[in-house]
């Protein structure tokens, strides 16, 4: 039968459409440029996942706007959108109210964080930015965390501090002869009142040093740092991002005070429990 | 069922529905030539009817192929009665707009705001901050589709039939053809915001206020019926122009894919500065040999991945093709394929100057 011109380009449209589908588009350009030994690009455009990008116009059509199809178009409410879901991951919180405009401190945490592309590379010069930790994991590093208090304050206060103020406050007590080793000549300096001060400070550097050890093996097996990850004021303080403040790594800086604190008031306790204990056995 | 595609541009030629072509390939390929050849045969074929060429090229070489001068309004081609050229100028155009702002800031001027403005204006500081945008010669040549429409609309002024189109190189065009897909997308997500603070808008704009939302929305119908027009395959066509090289060949098809991805129709391919060595007895040096070798090479590949295209192969003149009489000469291999054995002589036949 005859074909009208219209009919006729029609059905040449849509073979050379076919043509261009289905790989077909990649494989012509790789024709092109295997005959000339070339070494330019031979991935289409058509058929880079980003040729859904380029919205066929029957596509635009509709009378709601899909926001995926505006990625090119508004690109601020994109980023806000991509901020707002990076602070669902972050926090466990993932909700579809999440998708809205997020809130300020969600912003500077996220900006400092930086934000990942589309490729999963990092934004913002940044180094790429540690998975996401999950609230179980966080638990976890927790329990790890207070059974190693637990176990260095039962070990100290039970197995040392206790018997050795009991020692030098009742060195005649009948308690004594039953072990032998006190009776020693090497643990008499330890019977003697006046080598308290030293004693105790050489212990509780030593026991510190032995428990910051213990932390550091915590952090490392749970791969949870445990200030930068979960103390509240250096997560208020990473959500400042570098610069407004004028204090170079004002984070690190908040970390290492942080960190000597801890180690600080693990010997402040210590002292309160000496302190305790000594009045407890004055009256005693 | 017949399918077979000619070598020739008869069709588009002849075409009584297209009312946008688009001729456009790499840099130094003839698209200048080609877009003014298709816009002369097209006038001469259908005499009843007006037809338009634009240059979208901020390097306008309309002027040099006709040699006459064009401006920023339609002029006739002189010597023809159905076809007027016009080059866009982004820079005159931003001076006109430059002026008018300078004048209205100086009948401002009693306020006393008016004078800085307008000293400050008065030595083209918005053509020079305007200018320097990208894309603002894609975004004028867009603004002047948009006049046409709207003219044609409104049946003022004239009004054309068929708007030919001599692009810049690939780059440019291709962001000119996003132009209404991008703005009609913003101007829905900037509609939102303005049906929502458009009454505020509106109030801030003081008494003889301008209604945002109706102008936004106004535009959006204008852009969106560019946009149809645009990807309606009986409206609107793209013509591609090349030579017989990789790098043209390779940009050729990267640039019919982009289009088909844009939903445009693209159905010819002029390859330009054929040699046909083998038919031409005078000229038959060991160079054109070499050459023709080269460009049959790339020929055949041509004819193979475009089998369903209109494939038009187009002889190198002796001489450059400039002027209307060098361009009708040579325009009519569009319309019937050049023969090289019958059609020869014709490239030694084109007058040194006009």
């Amino acid at each position: 039968s005859e074909l009208t011109e219209a009919e006729k380009r029609r059905l040449l449209r849509e073979r050379r459409q076919k043509k261009f589908s289905n790989g077909g588009a990649s494989s012509r350009l790789n024709k092109i440029t295997g005959q000339a030994s070339s070494h330019l690009n031979a991935e289409s455009p058509l058929d880079a996942p980003s040729a859904a990008k380029a919205t066929p116009p029957a596509s635009v059509h509709s009378a709601t706007p899909d926001i995926k199809e505006d990625s090119n178009v508004a690109p601020q409410l994109d980023l806000l959108k991509q901020l707002a879901a990076m602070q669902g991951q972050g926090t466990g919180k993932s909700t579809p109210q999440d998708s809205s405009t997020p809130d300020l401190l969600s912003l500077l945490s996220s900006m400092n964080t930086g934000m990942p592309s589309a490729e999963g590379t990092p934004s913002f010069g940044q180094a790429a930015p540690a998975a996401p930790i999950n609230q179980a994991a966080l638990d976890y590093h927790d329990y790890l965390l207070n059974r190693l208090k637990a176990w260095t304050i039962l070990v100290k206060w039970v197995f040392f501090l206790l018997p050795y103020l009991y020692l030098i406050t009742r060195p005649n007590s009948s308690v004594w002869p039953a072990y032998a080793f006190t009776q020693s000549a090497w643990f008499a300096p330890l019977r003697n009142p006046s080598n308290f001060t030293r004693i105790f400070a050489t212990f509780e550097f030593l026991s510190i040093s032995i428990y910051y050890q213990l932390l550091k093996n915590v952090e490392h097996k749970s791969k949870i740092k445990n200030l930068q990850d979960t103390n509240k004021l250096v997560k208020l303080v990473s959500l400042v991002p570098e610069g407004v403040i004028p204090v170079a790594n004002l984070k690190g800086k908040l970390i290492t005070l942080l960190q000597y604190w801890d180690l600080l008031s693990m010997l402040i306790t210590d002292i309160s429990f000496v302190l305790i204990v000594l009045g407890l056995l004055t009256y005693l | 069922m017949d399918l077979t595609v000619e070598p020739n541009l008869h069709s588009l030629i002849t075409s009584t529905t297209h009312k946008w072509i688009f001729v456009g390939g790499k840099g130094g390929v003839g698209k200048t030539t080609s877009s003014c050849s298709i816009a002369i045969q097209m006038a001469l074929s259908q005499p009843n009817k007006q037809f338009l060429l634009i240059s979208t090229d901020p390097a306008h070489n309309l002027s040099d192929a006709f040699g006459e001068k064009f401006g920023k309004d339609a002029r006739k081609v002189t010597g023809m009665n159905n076809l007027s050229c016009m080059e866009i100028d982004p820079s005159a155009a931003l001076k006109d707009m430059n002026d008018m702002a300078v004048s209205r800031a100086n009948n401002n001027g009693s306020d006393g705001q008016g004078d800085d403005l307008g000293s400050l204006l008065q030595g083209g500081a918005l053509a020079d901050l305007t200018g320097s945008i990208p894309g603002i010669d894609e975004a004028l040549s867009f603004m002047e589709v948009m006049k046409h429409i709207k003219r044609q609309e409104q049946g003022e002024g004239e009004t054309f039939d068929t708007v030919i189109f001599d692009t810049a190189p690939t780059g440019h065009t291709l962001r000119f053809l996003q132009l209404p897909n991008t703005l009609s997308k913003l101007l829905e997500k900037f509609g939102e915001i303005t049906n929502k603070l458009g009454p505020m808008l509106n109030s801030f704009m003081g008494a003889g206020n301008v209604d945002i939302s109706g102008k936004l929305n106004e535009l959006k119908a204008n852009v969106e019926t560019i946009r149809q027009q645009f990807t309606d395959p009986d409206l609107t066509t793209f013509v591609c122009v090349c030579i017989s090289e990789f790098l043209s060949l390779y940009e050729t098809e990267r640039l019919i894919q982009e289009l088909i991805s844009y939903d445009m129709d693209v159905n010819s391919i002029i390859v330009n500065q054929l040699l046909f060595a083998e038919n031409d007895q005078e000229h038959n040096c060991k160079r054109c040999q070499a050459r023709w070798k080269m460009q049959k090479k790339y020929l055949d590949q041509i004819d193979e991945l475009y089998e369903d295209f209109h494939v038009v192969k187009m002889p190198l003149c002796a001489g450059e093709i400039r002027g209307l009489n060098n361009l009708t000469k040579f325009s009519q291999f569009l319309n019937k394929e050049y023969n090289p054995i019958t059609d020869g002589k014709v490239i030694y036949e084109l007058e040194d100057k006009e």
